[in-house]
């Protein structure tokens, strides 16, 4: 329980304000809390590439610059919460087919902000000098 | 809300071609016939026991949530560039 609240319930506990009041303060309280922490959450998925072939000395790289807003991930995600369950299993099987062991009975809009929360501090670098490829994934 | 402008870049060697797609337009000209296919889709979905409210807002919060997408790809002699705002 955070300081804040604990301090509405001990005036409430001593009398100095009352039930609608404290009620009052510990939803405004909770509207502070949420809008901080979605405040905090990433908005884009970035992927960035760049590449150049050690033949193609003086020519300009190749460049892939990609931004995904994660609304799109919450949207697929609450669509893919309606696919009917007998769809579901053909699914799963063909995910099975090609070697990806992943259950999409598991993919439930619950859990997309646990995901997208722990996405803030993913960043994934490559960096392959032989062949002149870095790679970087990451949130904003 | 859906995007309401596409911008699209396209280069290959010498050709440049640029083009700034007004969506809304878009969206206020294919409204009806939206109209139109949502009654349909929503029979056929009844029909399979689906549930349309909520399938149609989820494809509706798809389409909301392609703002902000970019995609921009420079090779070394094109060059491709897609953004929705």
């Amino acid at each position: 329980m955070s300081d804040s609240r604990k301090q509405i319930l001990d005036m409430l506990a001593d009398g100095k304000i009352s039930v609608d009041d404290a009620s009052r303060l510990i939803a405004a309280l909770g509207e502070v809390e949420v809008s901080r922490t979605t405040g905090n959450l990433p908005k884009y998925l970035r992927v960035l590439v760049e590449a150049s072939e050690p033949s193609d000395e003086g020519e300009a790289p190749t460049k892939v610059n990609i931004r995904v807003p994660l609304q799109l991930l919450r949207a697929g995600v609450r669509l893919a919460s309606l696919i009917p369950p007998v769809a579901r299993e053909h699914v799963n099987a063909a995910l099975h087919q090609q070697g990806i062991a992943f259950d999409i009975n598991q993919l439930k809009p619950a859990n997309v902000e646990e995901l997208i929360e722990q996405l803030k501090d993913l960043t994934i670098d490559v960096d392959q000098p032989s062949k002149k490829v870095k790679v970087r994934v990451f949130c904003e | 809300m859906p995007p309401l402008l596409a911008q699209f870049a396209i280069r290959h060697r010498a050709v440049h071609l640029r083009l700034w797609v007004p969506l809304f337009l878009l969206w206020l000209l294919l409204f009806p016939l939206a109209l139109i296919v949502l009654l349909i889709a929503s029979i056929a979905m009844v029909w399979a026991d689906t549930r349309p409210v909520r399938i149609i807002a989820a494809l509706l919060g798809v389409l909301s949530a392609v703002s902000g997408s970019m995609i921009d790809i420079e090779l070394a002699q094109s060059a491709v560039f897609v953004r929705f705002v």
